[in-house]
């Protein structure tokens, strides 16, 4: 799971270009979204959406646990641990 | 007909400056203007219920000759992106598409379509065009978008109508620079789909003219903001369908402040 948190940062970072950020600044339980925590956005939320089908081979089908699937690094991880098919 | 002017005071201002500055029209010519904006409103209103209510036999629609290049994009398996505008009447194509066995989801402000929502599904059943709404604090709507596209549905964005606050492009229009919102330039330029921008005008008689314009695809590159140029094509082919048919405009507000 601390390899897949990794990895997934690093994916992140490439993907959403934020500034001067380095993987291990990003705190596996901070919510990505909203004023606390990272702070991204709807367009940052798509880029994970392409980080997840690209990488991962993940369709998320049920649009309604997007949010929590989203909430954190951590989150992220473990859905992507228990629904990749790549 | 003549009820909007005096009793839609700020939507009749917004047209008067759409008419007199950047049509620059004389005030005579742009009293007329206005009579007969607010006119081919009401048809279009009505032709929206008749065609929401399954009567399209009525009425002509012409596809263009560019129509058979898009069959290819609109027919395909991925979704397509559609960004349409406050020109003409795009709903009026909601059935065609449906015909393809292509739902239209509409992306809308949340709070816009609360004030609409009974409106729709009266007139239209609901069966023509599905919502997605958007709401500020809730990502759901991004999840939907991908969700519907994956099934090869098409997405439609208003491409221009910006909500305070939101993040804003800023491009010239009509030889004066305006305001468009970000979000539908943005999230297009990244959905990895066709984009086509779309616009449906009413022509003589009870004859619809459908225009597609398949937007070049915009090429991510470092420094510069996602979006940018395809904003820029969609004005242009804004620009060309309101100068020819400018009393089909009906953004109600002030573009130019």
């Amino acid at each position: 799971m601390e390899d897949l948190m990794q990895e997934l940062k690093e994916a992140l970072i490439e993907a959403l270009n934020p500034e001067d950020i380095t993987p291990d600044e990003i705190d596996n339980e901070a919510p990505l979204f909203g004023d606390e925590g990272l702070g991204l956005d709807s367009i940052d939320a798509l880029e994970i959406i392409l980080v997840f089908e690209r990488n991962y081979g993940i369709r998320i089908a049920n649009p309604a646990e997007g949010k929590s699937i989203f909430y954190s690094t951590r989150t992220l991880a473990e859905f992507i641990a228990a629904n990749r098919t790549k | 007909m003549v009820y909007f002017v005096p009793f839609a005071p700020k939507a009749t201002r917004a047209i008067w400056n759409y008419v007199r500055r950047r049509l620059g029209y004389g005030r005579l010519r742009s009293t007329r203007f206005l009579l007969v904006n607010y006119y081919r409103l009401g048809q279009t209103l009505i032709d929206k219920v008749a065609v929401g209510a399954g009567m399209t036999k009525q009425y002509t629609f012409d596809f263009g000759t560019q129509y058979s290049d898009f069959l290819d994009v609109l027919n395909g398996n991925e979704g397509v992106v559609m960004i349409v505008a406050h020109v003409g009447n795009w709903e009026i194509g909601a059935p065609f598409f449906d015909d393809y066995g292509k739902k239209m989801n509409i992306v809308m402000f949340d709070a816009e379509y609360q004030k609409i929502k009974e409106l729709l599904e009266k007139n239209t059943n609901g069966k023509n065009y599905k919502v997605i709404p958007v709401n500020e604090d809730n990502l759901t709507h991004i999840f939907r978008i991908r969700d519907v596209l994956s099934k090869g549905e098409y997405v439609c964005f208003q491409g221009d109508r910006y909500v305070e606050g939101s993040q804003v492009f800023k491009a010239t229009f009509l030889g004066k620079e305006a305001t468009f919102p970000a979000g539908p330039f943005l999230l297009a330029s990244r959905l990895g789909v066709p984009v086509v921008f779309y616009f449906a005008v009413r022509e003589k008689g009870m004859r619809y003219k459908f225009n597609f314009v398949l937007a070049q695809p915009e090429k991510r590159v470092k420094g510069k903001v996602p979006g940018e140029e395809l904003l820029k094509q969609y004005v242009s082919a804004l620009e060309q369908v309101v100068k020819q048919y400018p009393e089909q405009w009906f953004n109600y507000y002030d573009f130019w402040k």
